[in-house]
């Protein structure tokens, strides 16, 4: 028999006030496991007596079926003296001192409260906000804690008698769930319409009888609450059905929702929200819906189910042309037989749709009149997500695009844009982490003592900062591009918001080496007011760091640091880098080799300069030939210019960029010449390779010179070569893609094995925006774990420049640890 | 003939070279004189300030060398609400500069300085070894009339940012020459004179004058909202730029508001002078493309109201070429 011991197992993360406590005592009733659980300052202790083997049994147990708001950030065993239990007992709630505050993240509609949504004698029959125990907003209402009603948003709704009651009773789902409401006490939905709509309700084009024949149900309703929610709910949908946009309030801001079938009114949202190209998000009312339009493995199912219902990236299926009318204007009743295929003006290029499912009640209900909806965050182009009424009747008020604006009165306190994630690799990766994440802390291994805390102020697009105390690590929610002055505000506003929240005050500040980033700027102005050190951290490290720092990585690890733009510790423009990471330290062991690029923010977005600027480098070099180009890149008209501006010098800059690099094969394939959207020309390109391995198509062969010959060791002339014969010789786009992302896929396999050889170094690091590149990830994988690599690569935050707070604070834990 | 060591010996090519050229066209009462030194008979409050000039090429569509260093001195007086009398110049001149040029150069900056009502009143020539190049440096002297207060520093919430015309013409015009580029794009070189005297004479409480020079309108507005403690707000939608300079500046990556200009300049008056003033601006040649384009609020820094309506921070130019984008 093997021996019995006894250990304290401490668990921090969002462990109180979810059920955990019963669950834990329920688990090991299960296995017969004799003991004690208790809350103490912020974590659940749980203390056991039994063999290693079971108890390790039972905290497999523990994680895999946890209460579903429950978040388990870390554990931690420590062995006591032995003790003897007579049974397991639940203890009551000791004080203890505040380890690390956890908030839980908003909560999607929970299974219990849909079934209540939908059954008609329930009291919350179609109460749009129903939430309980186990579901509903948190980090968006939340004042302070503790999380109690009256510390958010919730405290400007009086529970009623019933919901007391309930909220009372120990025995209840609802008890001390702080968002209870119902019809009679909660928020209500409300409307207004665009001035060019008359408000009587006589000019809904949606009949009573019609919006009962389709499922209006809120019109058969008995409660008269739920028929008040019925008038607005009817006109969301007449507004959608006939091609309208209406502003809808959602959890962590408004949504601008309109219907995916109608290509009038999708342009029309283009034209609103000023964005030409990105594809919007399409919300579906179920799995089997999502189905009928893409495919999905097992894994994007469970993503997509998941709490926090994340937007996935999907591949789309072919849109079948259903034999029904195009969707025109009419009334619900002819809605039933119009075409129902996704139109082209919603994912354009793309060949992903960024799918997702309801996360409350009032979602489902209006999904259930006219989904599949698209829902995408209400800001106009890289502004923040509008989150109050005054801002959004001002936009209806100056904006015709714009019909209606469906709100309620409970205020959000907390923008959070929906989180985007995908699956890679078998395993869910996130683009962009927000709501239904945040605040969850991070845990990031290391010794520091709960008083060494740190600000880490992140990148400059797609930015997010983290505050650190101890080895927790809080990652605040997406805040866009800090172009806008209305996104720096934001940033600012809610970095003080977190920092009282969580009692956040840093002994370090880290940020990125770029001089031009606002969050550089901001945060040398924040050392010098608060009096800390400030560290300043190479972008393209700080990508490698984020990796180390989700997987708990010691020793040397191979980075290998893909993306657009960071700012290199020689003044040059990095982005195609391979670092070999330890600790806080990095080595650069090889990259891209320079190339001098036409300058500034705008050149950045347009790859046919790009290409110009990497074919003059190869003509100068005497690697390829003027009269090698194809014709229509001869008879280029802005030669002259591109070519003048880097004879003279004239606003260019020394670059290693592996984002250009794509930028310029995609443009000189003849895919795509501008980035309308951050990265889309290199999206466009692996969609052509993507089209070519569907097509069966073999690559174009081609390989970049590794070795010594250029200061970085990777030339990219053989490519440039390759690509220039394959386009004289007309051979398929696709097939360029294709060998184009073999070839880069192959740089980094040699070059790690170049690596590992010198420096014995068996771990690598993919990442970086360029790894948001599915093809070009998977086959880097694949030929990397053939060698024998352990390949890592970020899970948690984005590889892209989401992730580079995490990386920040990391290497700002080691620094502290190294000065301690 | 060309320049050459022995115009610069003080001796027989040197006297030749100040009767031929400079006497030529800079002769006056004072300089004619051949003194060490000018003697000025000055009363009031002083204005004075000097500037170097090393533009290449030195003869650029809309102007050259000669004009700019006149223009350049003449417009930093203008700026302190000073009416500019003096000037001197300085030259050094590298061997094999050609005296056709060096001519053409002088010719054109006396008719500039004629123009601009000041009067050369010493000099100096060096010459250096090197490519046949041409420097110029001017200094100047303006007197300022009693009861003008013109500074960055009078700048206060709710006054009215004017900008006299297009952005980025002569900074577009110099790269397009040193790019051997063929367009239309010429300097937008001159003198400023006629802005404020109309506006002097008018009455109009003029706060605060800059001219658009080097680092462009985001560096000269920085430096104001920080010396006077007021927050600068644009609109981009008023911002003047002409579409050939636009278009420039779109393939090479620069953005008009960080690019140096030679006869352009702002100029703040209190809300209630601003229609009246903008009238009185747009009847002169050089400020006939006048707009206003924002003005000074209670926040900090430059922000720009974007097409979309979003705010956008201004910042001031730093190196070149480098981006942001990842
Ligand atoms: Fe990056
Ligand atoms: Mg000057
Ligand atoms: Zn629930
Ligand atoms: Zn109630």
């Amino acid at each position: 028999m093997k021996e019995t011991k006894t250990v304290k197992i401490k668990i921090w993360g969002i462990v109180q006030g979810v059920g955990f406590r019963p669950f834990v005592a329920k688990l090991a009733d299960r296995f017969g496991m004799k003991g004690e659980v208790l809350n103490i300052g912020g974590l659940v202790d749980i203390v056991l007596s039994d063999t290693p083997d079971r108890i390790e049994a039972f905290l497999e147990a523990l994680k895999k079926e946890k209460p579903v708001p429950a978040e388990i950030v870390h554990i931690n065993i420590l062995e006591l003296p032995y003790r003897d239990f007579e049974s397991f007992v639940i203890l009551d709630s000791d004080e203890g001192d505040d380890e690390a505050a956890m908030i839980p993240a908003d909560l999607s509609i929970c299974p219990d409260c849909l079934a209540e949504l939908q059954e008609e004698r329930n009291p919350r029959f179609q109460h749009p906000f129903i939430s309980c125990m186990v579901c509903g907003p948190r980090y968006t209402i939340i004042d302070k804690i503790p999380y109690d009603r009256e510390n958010t948003s919730m405290m400007d709704f009086p529970m009623c008698e019933f919901c007391y009651g309930e909220y009372t009773n120990r025995h209840d789902r609802r008890y001390h769930a702080q968002t209870i409401s119902c019809h009679e006490c909660g928020p209500m939905l409300e409307y207004r319409l665009s001035g060019d709509y008359p408000t009587e309700s006589s000019s809904l084009k949606v009949s009573r009888q019609e919006a009962a024949a389709i499922g209006l149900i809120g019109w058969k309703g008995s409660g008269t609450d739920a028929q008040k929610n019925a008038e607005p709910l009817a006109w969301a949908m007449n507004l959608i059905l006939n091609g309208s946009i209406i502003a809808l309030k959602g959890v962590g801001g408004y949504y601008f929702v309109c219907s995916p079938f109608r290509e009038d009114a999708v342009k029309m949202l283009r034209n609103l929200k000023i964005r030409e190209e990105k594809p919007f998000a399409v919300m579906f009312q179920n799995i089997e819906e999502i189905k009928n339009h893409c495919s999905m493995s097992e894994e994007e199912e469970r993503l997509l189910l998941s709490s926090a219902k994340p937007i996935v990236l999907l591949e789309r299926k072919q849109e079948r042309k259903e034999n029904g009318k195009a969707p025109g204007s009419g009334t619900a009743a002819q809605w039933a037989d119009t075409d129902k295929s996704i139109c082209e003006e919603v994912y354009r290029s793309s060949r992903f749709i960024g799918a997702f499912l309801p996360s409350m009640g009032l979602q489902h209900m209006l999904l259930e009149l006219c989904g599949p909806l698209i829902m995408t965050s209400a800001n106009l182009s890289d502004m923040p997500i509008i989150k109050d009424e005054e801002e959004m009747f001002a936009l209806m008020a100056s904006n015709p695009n714009l019909a209606g604006v469906f709100y309620n009165e409970r205020k959000i306190r907390i923008r959070l844009d929906d989180s985007v994630a995908r699956i890679i690799d078998g395993q869910p990766q996130m683009i962009r982490r927000s709501k239904g994440y945040a605040p969850v802390p991070l845990y990031i291994a290391n010794k520091l003592s709960k008083h060494k805390m740190i600000f880490a102020a992140g990148g400059q697009l797609k930015s997010s900062f983290a505050l650190s105390k101890g080895p927790f690590s809080y990652v605040s929610q997406y805040f866009g591009d800090l172009d806008s002055k209305e996104a720096c505000d934001l940033y600012q506003e809610n970095l003080d918001r977190m920092k009282e929240l969580f009692r956040i005050r840093p002994n370090l500040a880290v940020c990125d080496l770029h001089p031009l980033y606002f969050t550089t700027k901001f945060t040398e102005e924040y050392a010098s007011r608060h009096n800390i050190p400030i560290l300043k951290v190479q972008h393209h490290h700080a990508h490698v760091a984020s990796v180390m720092a989700e997987h708990h990585l010691k020793g040397t690890v191979i980075g290998i640091s893909f993306d657009g733009t960071g700012y290199g510790t020689d003044g040059n423009v990095w982005g195609g880098e391979f670092l070999l990471c330890e600790g806080a330290g990095f080595d650069r062991l090889g990259h891209l080799d320079y190339v001098r690029m036409v300058g500034g923010d705008t050149s950045m977005k347009e790859g046919f300069k790009s290409s110009m600027c990497y074919l003059y480098h190869h003509i100068q070099r005497g690697e390829l030939q003027w009269e090698d180009l194809p014709q229509v890149w001869q008879e280029d008209p802005r030669w002259p210019m591109v070519k003048g501006a880097l004879e003279h010098g004239i606003n260019t800059i020394e670059s290693s960029s592996m984002g250009r690099l794509f930028d310029a094969v995609a443009a000189l394939s003849g895919i795509q010449q501008v980035n309308r959207y951050e990265g889309e020309c290199a999206i466009m390109l692996e969609n052509e390779a993507a089209s070519a391995l569907q097509r069966g198509l073999e690559p174009v062969p081609m390989s970049f010179a590794i070795g010594e010959a250029g200061p970085g060791g990777i030339d990219s002339a053989p490519i440039f070569r390759s690509i220039v014969k394959a386009l004289r010789e007309g051979i398929d786009k696709g097939r360029i893609a294709l060998g184009f992302h073999d070839a880069v896929a192959e740089m980094i396999r040699m070059k790690c094995i170049g690596i590992r050889k010198e420096k014995g170094t068996n771990e690598a690091a993919l990442t970086g925006g360029v790894f948001q590149n599915k093809i070009l990830m998977e086959k880097t994988l694949h030929l990397l774990r053939k060698e024998g690599f352990q390949v890592y690569y970020n899970i948690s935050v984005g590889p892209n420049d989401g992730g580079i707070c995490v990386g920040q604070n990391y290497i700002g834990m080691h620094y502290m640890e190294n000065k301690a | 003939m060309k320049i050459n060591m022995s115009h610069g010996s003080g001796g027989k090519a040197s006297a030749e070279l100040m009767r031929n050229i400079f006497g030529k066209y800079f002769g006056n009462e004072v300089l004619d004189k051949m003194e060490d030194a000018a003697v000025l008979d000055l009363p009031g409050k002083i204005a004075y300030s000097t500037d170097s000039f090393v533009v290449t090429p030195v003869v650029f569509k809309g102007g050259d060398i000669g004009k700019l260093s006149v223009c350049g001195t003449v417009n930093d007086l203008l700026m302190l609400g000073a009416e500019p009398k003096y000037l001197t110049a300085g030259f050094i001149l590298e061997e094999g500069l050609e005296l056709d040029q060096l001519e053409t150069i002088v010719a054109s900056m006396a008719e500039t300085a004629k123009k601009a009502g000041v009067v050369i009143v010493a000099g100096d020539t060096k010459v250096v070894e090197g490519r046949g190049g041409l420097f110029i440096n001017t200094s100047g002297i303006g007197l300022i009339p009693e009861g003008r207060d013109v500074s960055a520093a009078n700048c206060e919430q709710g006054d009215v940012i004017l900008l006299s015309g297009t952005l980025g013409d002569h900074h577009a015009c110099i790269l397009s020459a040193r790019m051997e580029i063929e367009n239309n794009i010429a300097s937008d070189c001159a003198c400023l004179n006629d802005i404020p005297n109309t506006l002097f004479q008018h009455g109009i409480h003029v706060k605060t004058m800059r001219d658009v020079t080097r680092g462009g309108l985001a560096t000269v507005l920085n430096e104001i909202a920080d010396t006077s403690q007021c927050g600068v707000e644009l609109r981009e939608d008023d911002i003047p730029v002409h579409p050939e300079v636009m278009g420039f500046c779109d393939i090479l990556g620069l953005d008009p508001l960080t690019m140096g200009n030679e006869g352009k300049m702002i100029v703040i008056v209190p809300e209630e002078d601003a229609e009246k003033a903008l009238t009185l601006m747009k009847e002169t040649a050089v400020g006939r493309d006048a707009v206003i384009i924002g003005k000074a609020t209670a926040g900090k820094g430059v922000v720009m109201k974007t097409r979309i309506g979003g705010s956008r921070v201004v910042d001031v130019l730093y190196g070149e070429g480098l981006p942001r984008i990842c």
